[in-house]
């Protein structure tokens, strides 16, 4: 027996639990096969443990006992049978919400962007007309967008519409007579 | 074939009680065996062994049945040292009072192997006694090995202990178990031969 038995009785023990690598089997075997203290230590152990199973292998609890474990598990069951429907209906509850609250940020991030209207500058006119659906009818209704136009509507007018446009793009940067 | 420990916990959670009425068959026991010889009496070993079941059913849906006994023995584990905490001091022969070398370390390193001795018909008796006389976390660590079969890595974490504290629990355990039976065989007269 040396200082290092004491590793090696470990070594038996994970041996007999089946948690040994085959690196440390091979060494412990070949310690095994040279020292008589952990060759004892290895027996005592399965002698110990086959009168131990001897004597506890009659250990049962009694009836009444398991009765009552089983009539648990059975009330347990019932209970969960009983929760069953109103954690589904929460559930369904929750997920519409979700669902909802999902549809209503996703339709606020993509509503229609609402035009700016941008007014003319006097240096680039052209480069502020307004391109946005919503306000290109209002532009030419609205008396409220009487100084805007829109460059595609401009490709929908006819030349009466064309000739009255100009006017008012004239009477805009004061050039109208 | 016996049904793996899942496939019996997903059974009953289905709906089969005769699967989990199973799994208490499969595991009585070594669990009953272990309480009873961890608590003072047999009519505490029922109450913890009733506990731990019911313990585990109310929580069944915690635990996916791949270390179905570890999990019991761990609920066990738990309520037996609550008990303890709330009754008796627990004496530990690893531990030095006033000075004192511990009970263990006036264990001698070569016994007489008497587990080689013990015959068949009076090894109950004479292990039961020897058992009694172990500190409650060697006894722990010695049912759930030899008993229950459960590794040793398990046991470390039920116990919340290191792995090499357990081996080492166990390593005491075992000769402990060694001297205690070789004295009481030579009380008894058994052996003697």
């Amino acid at each position: 027996m040396n200082d290092k038995c004491d590793i090696y009785k470990n070594m038996v023990l994970l041996l007999d639990s089946g948690e040994l690598d085959a690196r440390d089997r091979r060494e412990l075997e070949a310690h095994l096969a040279r020292c008589g203290a952990c060759r004892e230590f290895q027996s005592e152990l399965a002698r110990a443990a086959g009168a131990a199973r001897r004597t506890c292998g009659g250990d049962n609890p009694p009836a009444r006992i398991e009765a009552r474990i089983l009539t648990a598990a059975v009330d347990h069951l019932a209970e969960r049978r009983r929760r069953t429907p109103l954690v589904f209906t929460r559930r369904i509850l929750a997920a519409a919400a979700a669902l909802c609250i999902a549809l209503g940020i996703w339709m606020l991030a993509n509503r229609a962007p609402r035009s700016v209207p941008v007014r003319l500058a006097e240096s680039e006119p052209e480069a502020q007309y307004e391109i946005g659906v919503e306000n290109e009818i209002a532009s030419l209704f609205d008396p409220e967008f009487d100084d805007l136009v829109s460059v595609e509507l401009l490709s929908e007018l006819d030349a009466d519409d064309f000739t009255a446009l100009d006017r008012e793009l004239m009477l805009l940067e004061g050039l109208a007579i | 074939m016996a049904m793996p420990d899942q496939e019996l916990l997903a059974k009953y959670r289905a709906g089969d009680v005769r699967a989990f009425e199973e799994l208490v068959q499969k595991y009585k026991n070594p669990l009953y065996s272990y309480i009873l010889r961890t608590v003072y009496t047999r009519d505490e070993a029922d109450d913890v062994f009733q506990e731990v079941w019911l313990r585990a059913i109310r929580n069944i849906d915690r635990c996916d049945g791949r270390k179905f006994l570890s999990w019991l023995f761990r609920i066990a584990h738990n309520l037996i040292i609550d008990r303890y905490r709330k009754s008796r001091p627990v004496v530990s022969l690893d531990e030095k009072k006033d000075g004192a070398p511990a009970l263990v370390d006036n264990l001698p390193d070569k016994g007489e192997a008497p587990f080689r001795r013990m015959i068949d018909g009076e090894t109950g008796a004479t292990i039961d006694r020897a058992l009694a006389l172990l500190p409650v976390e060697q006894k722990e660590v010695f049912l759930m090995r030899v008993q229950a079969d459960i590794p040793f890595k398990e046991i470390a974490r039920i116990q919340r202990v290191s792995i090499n504290t357990a081996l080492a629990r166990m390593q005491y355990a075992l000769a402990k178990l060694r001297i205690a039976i070789a004295e009481d065989m030579a009380s008894t007269g058994g052996g003697a031969k």
